[in-house]
């Protein structure tokens, strides 16, 4: 299994990215570092293997821990992820 | 009583609408009810706008597919458009527009040059003014595997169009199928957004961006194809603001994952710099709903600096907007929200600032396919909307716009039914927003039913404690 941090949507808990590599812009929100992407912080959480990370206002960056172990079946979009629940298929997704 | 221009913060909304005719208010009809004192009552026009007559202006086949218009000075607008069909044989064409007050006179529908584009109803054409005479526009031509981005100079004499040769810009696969943006970066400098790979439906479909210099009507090629996203969708509905010097920002769509159902809002910032080296700062996830493949985003900057975005797409979704301030390369969104419950449709948004430069007129298909206008002021990362108005009543008339400020006016170039190209101006005063004053609070009173000493863009707050 792949080892990613993992990008949410705050309302639904959605997964909308990984990220191989995470940081933080100026602006705090998160960054993917590989693929030069950002989410805002005010819309997304962001998880480590230690659970959701703490948002820092881009005066600082943000303590990253370890990525978290992706089972193959995870898709963006088809599942939400919480720290306390883990992995769940998203009830909305729908196939195109 | 009396009414006092005091710009106080917080409060409810109270009964209550002001028509305002040139700047002067004419005349305050109170609703039913009771306005408590000092309570902020937002008087916002409710009467239907003043239009000029909804002009048809070419009599080409799906003459208004394609739409991008662009103000010349002088009162007159120049409007490009698409026209005799669709897919493998649409072309560009081009018509001189003559403001007066709300009255529109035309000069002759004139064929720029063959496009061959594959589709309809998106932002694929992108006019620019150059120099007094001269604009500049970016078009995709052919379509599918050999669809590439094109770009031609058209001088402007009356209502004379004369065009230049037609250039091709990319020779990236699939460069510019779907959608094109341009903005002018400084002087005879343009940005143009593109998406090359495949169409925008597929999730190799990516953002890219270009730098060209006009001289005269020879386009030269200043800068590589560059690449400006990584995110899978990216580039359907682009739209490309100048936000700083050598700076725009450009809003598409994209999304992380191949596996996705469809794309959402992304933004990034090109800089370009003295070299014509275009780099990207990071593309950042502007919106978390709305997710189709057919968004469309109108992006304009505001005097702040800040961007002001409209979001549009398929699937009946609702209209949205963002305000994002942008800081070197850096993008944070201030302030996201629905902006109408009637915008849907595979089709895009009009937008343009007004002179005030905090309010921006937006004109989008609305309930019936009818074409509306709503003013949404943005002060800070405070939106408020306006009333969302028909302005015109031909049917399928919103299915694409292009709005221009001329003097006191504002025109907006559109689709209507038969998919056939229209005009129409509207008194600007008449959709204007009332907005906080700048000046200091001061009392004034109510006489006969009629307020002077007052612009449009005051706010009002009932003072039921005076009697003047």
């Amino acid at each position: 299994m792949a080892k990613k941090y993992i990008i949410t949507t705050k309302e639904e808990d959605r997964i909308i990215a990984f990220a191989k590599e995470l940081s933080t812009l100026d602006n705090g929100y998160w960054h993917s570092v590989l693929n030069d992407t950002a989410y805002p912080n005010t819309t997304c959480y962001a998880y480590d293997a230690d659970g959701k990370i703490a948002e820092v206002d881009g005066s600082e960056q943000a303590k990253i821990g370890e990525p978290i172990e992706i089972p193959a079946k995870v898709k963006a979009e088809k599942y939400c992820y919480t720290a306390e629940d883990g992995f769940f298929e998203n009830p909305d997704y729908e196939e195109e | 009583m009396a009414l006092i221009k005091n710009p106080l913060s917080g409060g409810g909304g109270g009964g209550g609408s002001i028509s305002v005719v040139n700047g002067i208010i004419e005349q305050y009809k109170a609703s039913s009810g009771t306005i408590d004192a000092n309570t902020f009552v937002e008087f916002v026009n409710s009467e239907a706008p003043g239009v000029g007559e909804d002009t048809k202006l070419s009599d080409t086949t799906y003459g208004g597919d394609m739409i991008s218009a662009v103000s010349l000075g002088n009162n007159k607008v120049l409007v490009v458009h698409n026209g005799d069909g669709r897919y493998d044989s649409s072309h560009v064409y081009g018509v001189v527009v003559t403001i007066s007050g709300v009255t529109i006179t035309y000069g002759t529908d004139t064929q720029i040059c063959q496009n061959y584009n594959d589709n309809y109803g998106y932002n694929r054409l992108s006019a620019i003014l150059v120099s007094q005479n001269k604009v500049f526009i970016a078009h995709p031509r052919d379509y599918l595997s050999t669809a590439a981005l094109y770009g031609i100079v058209v001088t402007i004499s009356g209502d004379i169009i004369t065009v230049g040769t037609d250039s091709q810009l990319s020779t990236s696969q699939n460069g510019g199928t779907d959608v094109v943006s341009a903005s002018l970066v400084s002087e005879n400098k343009i940005f143009i957004a593109h998406n090359i790979g495949r169409d925008i439906s597929y999730s190799d479909s990516k953002l890219a961006g270009i730098v060209i210099i006009v001289s005269g009507t020879t386009i030269n090629i200043a800068s590589s194809d560059t690449q400006l996203s990584r995110t899978y969708f990216a580039g359907g509905g682009v739209s490309a603001t100048l936000v700083d010097a050598g700076k725009v920002f450009v809003g598409h769509n994209g999304s992380s994952s191949a596996d996705s159902p469809g794309a959402i809002c992304y933004g990034v910032i090109a800089s370009i710099s003295g070299t014509n080296t275009i780099t990207a700062g990071a593309d950042t996830q502007l919106m978390i709903t709305g997710r189709t493949y057919h968004n469309f985003y109108t992006a304009v900057t505001l005097t702040n600096g800040n961007v002001f975005l409209v979001s549009t797409g398929g699937g009946n979704t609702n209209a949205g907007y963002l305000v994002a301030s942008v800081a070197s390369t850096t993008i944070t969104v201030e302030n996201s929200a629905q902006l109408s419950t009637y915008s849907w449709g595979e089709t895009s948004a009009g937008a343009v600032v007004l002179p005030s430069g905090v309010d921006v007129f937006v004109s989008h298909r609305a309930a019936d396919g009818i074409l509306s206008a709503v003013v949404v002021t943005i002060e800070g990362s405070t939106v408020t909307i306006g009333n969302d108005t028909p302005i015109s009543s031909i049917a399928y008339s919103g299915s694409g716009s292009s709005p221009v400020v001329v003097g006191n006016n504002i025109f907006v170039a559109h689709t209507a039914t038969g998919n056939y190209l229209y005009g129409i101006v509207s008194d600007l005063s008449q959709i204007y927003r009332v907005r906080p004053a700048t000046s200091a609070p001061k009392m004034l009173g109510l006489t006969a039913g009629s307020l002077t000493d007052t612009t449009a863009g005051d706010v009002w707050v009932l003072n039921t404690n005076g009697s003047e």
